[in-house]
């Protein structure tokens, strides 16, 4: 099983990710957006980025801090036309954070992401069902294992379900 | 879930969600519902409805601080994410909120109908050329820039102005400025409470429809239904119209994400409460709520500026086809919004009509409705009984019933474009998998829709228009 998956909406898209800890969770949200953004985002995640944008980012909580993460780096898709397919944490606590995010120019994107909504949003730990080699496979490309002292989840994984506006 | 036996049939297309209808799981948050839900439907749409959460999100706005007489749906409502699509929900402007998710990302997402002075039988043959030629000149497509790149002092102007600095650019007239819903601009708008990164995401995208459900369409008029109301507006059968559907783009987006950041991050200090984060809010007269309302209506003048440039470029794609451009070629007949929130008064109280899916139907104004792709659009007049039943608002277009992954998983866009065609639909578009995720079988009819607006009386049919043409990001 993937690190995230794209289910359907009424009218959006709803974005499902997992990880083991919030670093992972984030990272793998920013790879699920891409894959929306950008089809063959598959392919974009090998290749070596081309400079980077430092973010900060603030929250009132964990799930808001996530969604603000995630619309962040989508406005600087749309502003500079990159694909981000790489984040380096330099700081993540519950409320704010700190990063690096790697980018790549592209010439078009495939869809209109509009913004990521806080609908229902809520980070939750879940046991484990997936691969663990799958999850692990989007930390290795992120070029950093996992936290810094942030919450990790050692009886399973986090999930979150995230709607999109398209 | 709510059940049909839950609501109370006012009659065969008004239903109302009884104000106590929920209870327990409200009263564990402390909240309740302020007014009653209203739906217009009719037996075959309520059971569409029924099926996903829209009623459930319409229960949510009547929550809401200062919200009055009901919280309402329109026939094509939908499930949307806090505020379902097809809602409209008034407040009172002293006591109650603005909540930038009543009003959507796609801040003056709206449509235009232009009219000509040709017949479908005189340039039916031209109809592909007049496409292909509209789909050149028009920028679409997820980002790609037009043909301006406004610097600061250019892009502050559109947002304070919109249609009028298009004028004052020589790419309209004031004609035009005078068919637009509030003349195509909102005085309260103030570009300094509109972000860098909204102005960034947007200053390139003046003229352009991007991607999504916006689109443009060479249409023929096909039934008309009021023969004087038509004649008034120069309407008559056969003729070719073209409409435009788009909106601020992604100016207009950035505004509302960094709003509703705002909002969720004030909203505790108010008191209120919310069973949803996305309707994150701030009192209308609060200062948060005083910024996001004049930054929303920089980026509403904005979407007006874009469909008023949208409108110039294709007219430069009709004058390549049919010869330079004459007084009577292509003339705006209304531009209406339908995600915006206005000041507007009822019965001596001023409230501040949120309009998420939901067109401004005041009395004899034109009320445009998009169908889906490939079906029949329709112009209507508002109706006095807007006034009484829906603080002026009518339905703004089909209503999804499907979603965008299920309609590309049943719908082949390279079949469906084939299908279009052979009806004799000219089809141009970047995106064949997006031409899929629009299919019409993936809305509601647009006839039932409008049925019920008409049958309600708060918009009356005028005429009735069939695609000929069909293009998309």
């Amino acid at each position: 099983m993937k690190p995230f998956k794209i289910l359907s909406h009424i009218a959006d898209l709803r974005l499902q990710v997992f990880g083991h800890n919030y670093e992972e969770l984030f990272q793998n949200a920013v790879f699920g957006l891409n894959s929306i953004l950008f089809k063959d985002f598959e392919r974009l995640k090998k290749k070596p980025p081309a400079g980077f944008e430092k973010i900060k980012v603030e929250g009132p909580d964990i799930n808001a801090l996530l969604v603000n993460f995630l619309n962040e780096v989508l406005t600087q898709s749309q502003i500079n036309r990159k694909i981000y397919n790489r984040v380096k944490f330099l700081r993540l606590s519950e409320k704010s954070l700190e990063t690096h995010i790697f980018g790549i120019p592209v010439d078009h994107f495939d869809e209109d992401v509009k913004a990521v909504t806080y609908h229902e949003v809520k980070i939750h730990p879940v046991r484990s069902r997936l691969s663990e080699p799958n999850i692990g496979a989007a930390t290795a490309a992120s070029g950093r294992p996992t936290s810094n002292g942030v919450k990790h989840n050692k009886r399973g994984i986090f999930e979150v379900v995230l709607v999109l506006d398209i | 879930m709510i059940e049909k036996k839950d609501l109370k049939k006012i009659s065969d297309y008004i239903w109302e969600i009884p104000q106590d209808c929920r209870t327990d799981s409200f009263d564990r948050i402390g909240i309740k519902m302020r007014v009653p839900g209203r739906i217009f439907a009719n037996e075959k749409i309520l059971e569409d409805v029924l099926k996903d959460q829209s009623l459930e999100q319409v229960i949510n706005v009547a929550t809401l601080p200062g919200i009055q007489k009901y919280s309402i749906a329109m026939p094509d409502i939908h499930e949307g994410y806090g505020f379902p699509v097809g809602g409209v929900a008034a407040m009172d402007t002293e006591t109650g909120v603005i909540s930038p998710g009543g009003i959507g990302f796609d801040i003056n997402c709206g449509v235009r109908v232009l009219k000509s002075g040709k017949t479908y039988d005189e340039i039916r043959d031209k109809i592909p050329d007049l496409a292909t030629a509209i789909y050149k000149e028009v920028p679409s497509g997820v980002g790609r820039g037009g043909r301006l790149n406004l610097v600061n002092k250019e892009l502050n102007e559109v947002l304070e102005k919109g249609v009028e600095r298009m004028v004052k650019a020589g790419y309209t007239t004031e004609e035009d400025m005078k068919n637009c819903e509030s003349d195509g601009w909102l005085p309260e708008a103030n570009s300094e409470l509109v972000s860098k990164h909204a102005k960034d995401r947007g200053r390139d995208q003046l003229g352009t429809i991007g991607g999504g459900n916006h689109f443009i369409e060479i249409q023929r008029v096909d039934k008309v239904f009021a023969p004087k109301a038509a004649a008034r507006l120069g309407l008559y059968e056969n003729q070719i119209c073209i409409m435009i559907h788009c909106g601020s783009r992604g100016l207009g987006h950035q505004v509302a994400t960094d709003y509703i950041q705002i909002m969720l991050n004030v909203f505790p200090k108010y008191g209120i409460k919310l069973v949803d984060n996305q309707l994150a809010c701030a009192p209308f007269s609060s200062p948060e709520g005083k910024d996001y309302f004049a930054a929303m209506a920089a980026a509403a003048n904005f979407a007006w500026a874009n469909r008023q440039m949208i409108t110039w470029e294709v007219r430069q794609a009709w004058a390549k086809i049919f010869g330079s451009l004459t007084s009577e070629n292509l003339k705006l007949i209304y531009d209406v919004t339908h995600n915006i929130a206005k000041i507007e008064e009822y019965n001596g109280k001023k409230v501040i009509v949120h309009r998420k899916g939901a067109t401004r139907a005041f009395s004899n104004q034109p009320v445009l409705i998009p169908g889906s792709m490939g079906t029949a659009s329709y112009i209507l007049l508002g109706a006095e009984k807007s006034l009484e039943e829906s603080f002026g608002s009518s339905c703004h277009g089909s209503g999804r019933t499907m979603s965008r992954t299920k309609a590309k998983k049943i719908v082949r866009g390279p079949k469906l474009k084939e299908e279009l065609e052979a009806k004799g639909i000219s089809v141009r578009t970047g995106s064949i998998s997006g031409l899929a995720e629009e299919a019409p079988v993936a809305y509601k009819d647009v006839e039932e829709v409008v049925d019920v607006v008409h049958k309600v009386g708060i918009a009356r049919k005028v005429v009735r228009l069939c695609p000929v043409g069909v293009i998309k990001g």
